[in-house]
């Protein structure tokens, strides 16, 4: 029994696939919203040639297909498994809407952009556009490109989470930009200005040495060079304390010498008041 | 120590268990053991252990005590409606996610169990009774006058060697079956096999296609994906697809541009297995270090910003069940902080990679990332943290050239009141004859 079936559907087969058919009174255009079809708004494409030039449409504009399938033998109108439109975008990825055919066995498609672009899965701009054919009783299917469209579509930006994205390529490598270093005055002028800076030391040593300068108040006392050694102490350890100690290191040793120098002082400045007071 | 041999043994055994992985094979009947042993018994000559059971068997169960008991599980049962014993749709979403792979061979007898196992991992088949059709492609020996046992060349299988081996060198692949479209938001789907333009998805016997569910190269025959946990699912539309008659024909494509040739499904199908039982694309870490440029270990504390580091991370491939140098050359470094500061591409030194970058003279808790994911590879993902400080005060340029008139300045400040101090003590002024003399230096003198 199954064999019989399986030799019947052979036999339907072979009787139904030697047929051939043909596109013909293919018509191809744009239109408004309301406008109706005619000779002027409505490009003729001979079969397996392409419409010369671009199709140009707005979402809100009528994609109008109309073309009869005849079988080539008797002319008669077949209606195929398969009659469809294939979108191809730029991408490679495509669309498919089907034609369906009226009462009287015409193809016929036409549908504002905007509805047909529901199944498009958000593609847009430019797309190849093919009538594909096809049957189990069609000798030779028909799969012809032809017209190019550039049409506008409405696009739903659906941007996926960056949490769920899924890259497989490499991206962009990053280098870091560094912040610029600060600019800073040329080698020349900062050795002229710590000259500049040196200078009243300088004019000091020059006054004095016009004015002429004595010891002659200077006590005969022990105090007077400890005092002084003191003074310089302190400041060379200030010179230390930049260069090398930390603070703690720096406060145990300007604990003596601040004593001594603070001591000899004293004792200096009494030494002096003392000898004015017998020159008195 | 009489115990000894006896632990050696145990080990050893579990050694050998570990290396051959256990596959569950389901069919409609256990005679899938014979329309499909070429293809089962590929798998069984790699080294795998085969159970084949009955879809409906009772006894069937993925996990025992809470632990898988296969490693892999193929179901080429199209027809089933109901899975027998424990195993179901949702167990079998629990298997992947314990970490078992699972290939699924539809048709279009379809029953609900798989169309449910497939909405659980984003993909969807069409309904029972439909078939991917196409009139463009089909094969004149082997259809049986519907045009659904379609020739695919190799335009239509994904680029990615790993999953289908050498495309280019593949013969044309024989399909039929029902048709797969993954999901909008199956941001994971592997198109493996997709259908050609001119396919569509629709009941064969329907005189007119009035509504194809999926039409065009959005119909996939076969779809896979790796999950997150790196378990990977291949979903095919097809089970004859693994047949042996698919496997032994020739294709006689309806296409002229098709040459006839063996088919290619012998090929395909042991690529497609040996990806799905994780046989290849299967990476690891082997060791990870990070240092300062001129040292060798990690610093004790911190890095410092502005800082030479480099960064190395040694990957390994699974190849023929040897773990080997990786080579890949598109690795990629990133050095983040919630943003990349830095992203480098890790010069690979027979599976060494390396990168040696400055740090950003930024500070903050940062992340050496290795995120590296390719189609075909397990999902690769390293993080090692790290925080990079400021300097120390003691840490900055000291004695800068344009900062010497302060220098210069302060101490010759000192120097002056140090000298200072010593004139104005113990100067003596000299009278100057004819000199004015204030009243007040007469009173005092």
């Amino acid at each position: 029994m199954k064999l019989l079936l399986v030799l019947g559907t052979f036999i339907v087969v072979a009787c139904a696939a030697v047929d051939d058919v043909s596109i013909s009174n293919f018509k191809v255009g744009i239109l408004a919203k309301d406008q109706q079809p005619d000779a002027e708004n409505l490009k003729t494409v001979a079969i397996f040639s392409k419409l010369s030039g671009e199709l140009k449409a707005e979402a809100s504009q009528r994609l109008y297909v109309s073309f009869n399938i005849a079988k080539k033998a008797d002319n008669a109108k077949v209606k195929p498994q398969q009659v469809f439109l294939r979108f191809v975008a730029q991408n490679g990825e495509d669309a498919v809407v089907v034609v369906n055919p009226d009462a009287n066995g015409n193809y016929l498609y036409d549908t504002v952009l905007r509805t047909a672009a529901k199944s498009f899965h958000n593609l847009s701009g430019q797309f190849k556009i093919s009538l594909i054919v096809g049957d189990v009783t069609i000798k030779n299917p028909i799969n012809w490109h032809f017209a190019d469209i550039d049409a506008a579509l409405p696009v739903a930006y659906e941007p996926t989470p960056k949490s769920q994205q899924v890259r497989y390529e490499p991206l962009n490598e990053i280098t870091h930009q560094f912040r610029e270093p600060e600019k800073r005055p040329s080698a020349v002028i900062s050795d002229l200005f710590t000259v500049v800076c040196l200078s009243p030391l300088v004019i000091l040593f020059g006054l004095w040495a016009q004015i002429g300068i004595n010891f002659k108040n200077a006590p005969a006392s022990p105090w007077v060079p400890i005092f002084h050694i003191g003074l310089a102490g302190i400041f060379g350890l200030y010179f230390l304390f930049w260069v090398q100690f930390d603070m703690f290191e720096t406060l145990k040793y300007l604990s003596v010498l601040g004593f001594l120098t603070f001591v000899a002082g004293n004792r200096v400045l009494r030494a002096i008041s003392e000898s004015k007071q017998k020159s008195d | 120590m009489r115990w000894l041999p006896t632990l050696l043994l145990v080990a050893s055994i579990g050694i050998q268990q570990s290396f051959a992985d256990r596959v569950l094979v389901l069919g409609e009947t256990a005679a899938v053991k014979d329309s499909h042993s070429v293809f089962l018994n590929s798998i069984k000559e790699r080294g795998h252990e085969l159970t084949v059971r009955a879809a409906d068997d009772a006894q069937l169960a993925l996990f025992k005590h809470g632990q898988l008991i296969f490693d892999h599980l193929f179901v080429l049962a199209p027809g089933v409606q109901v899975f027998g014993g424990s195993l179901s749709p949702v167990e079998i979403s629990k298997f992947v996610d314990a970490g078992g792979n699972v290939l699924i061979a539809a048709g279009s007898n379809i029953g609900d169990a798989l169309r449910e196992v497939a909405v659980e991992h984003g993909f969807e088949f069409d309904e029972a009774g439909t078939a991917v059709i196409d009139h463009h492609n089909y094969d004149q020996t082997l259809d049986a006058g519907d045009h659904t046992t379609i020739v695919v060349g190799k335009d239509q299988i994904i680029s990615a060697e790993l999953i289908v081996g050498n495309a280019a060198k593949l013969g044309p692949v024989l399909f039929r079956g029902v048709g797969l479209v993954s999901g909008k938001s199956n941001n994971l789907a592997l198109n493996i096999v997709k259908a050609s333009g001119t396919a569509f998805s629709s009941d064969p016997k329907a005189a007119r296609a009035v509504n194809p569910s999926i039409a065009g190269s959005r119909t996939l025959l076969i779809g896979g994906l790796q999950s997150r946990n790196n378990a990977r699912i291949v979903f095919s539309g097809s089970a004859e697809f693994f047949s042996n008659t698919f496997l032994a024909s020739k294709t006689n494509s309806v296409n002229p541009l098709v040459q006839g040739a063996s088919s290619g499904n012998a090929e395909l199908a042991s690529a497609i297995s040996k990806w799905v039982m994780k046989e290849s694309g299967v990476i690891r870490v082997k060791s990870v270090n990070h240092h300062k440029k001129g040292e060798t270990v990690p610093p004790a504390e911190d890095y410092f910003i502005t800082e030479d580091v480099v960064y190395t991370i040694e990957i390994e491939e699974l190849k023929n069940g040897k773990w080997v140098p990786f080579q890949g050359k598109d690795v990629q470094l990133e050095f983040v902080r919630i943003d990349p500061f830095v992203r480098a591409t890790l010069k690979n030194n027979n599976g060494r990679l390396s990168a040696a970058f400055k740090l950003p003279d930024v500070l903050g808790v940062f992340k050496f990332l290795v995120d590296y994911r390719r189609v075909g590879y397990t999902h690769l993902y390293d993080v090692q943290q790290v925080s990079v400080r400021p300097l120390w005060h003691t840490q900055y340029e000291r004695f800068i050239r344009s900062a010497y008139p302060y220098y210069a300045s302060s101490f010759s400040m000192m120097a002056g009141l140090v000298l200072f101090s010593i004139v104005y003590l113990y100067h003596k002024d000299t009278p100057i004859k004819g000199a004015k003399v204030l009243d007040s230096e007469k009173k005092k003198n």
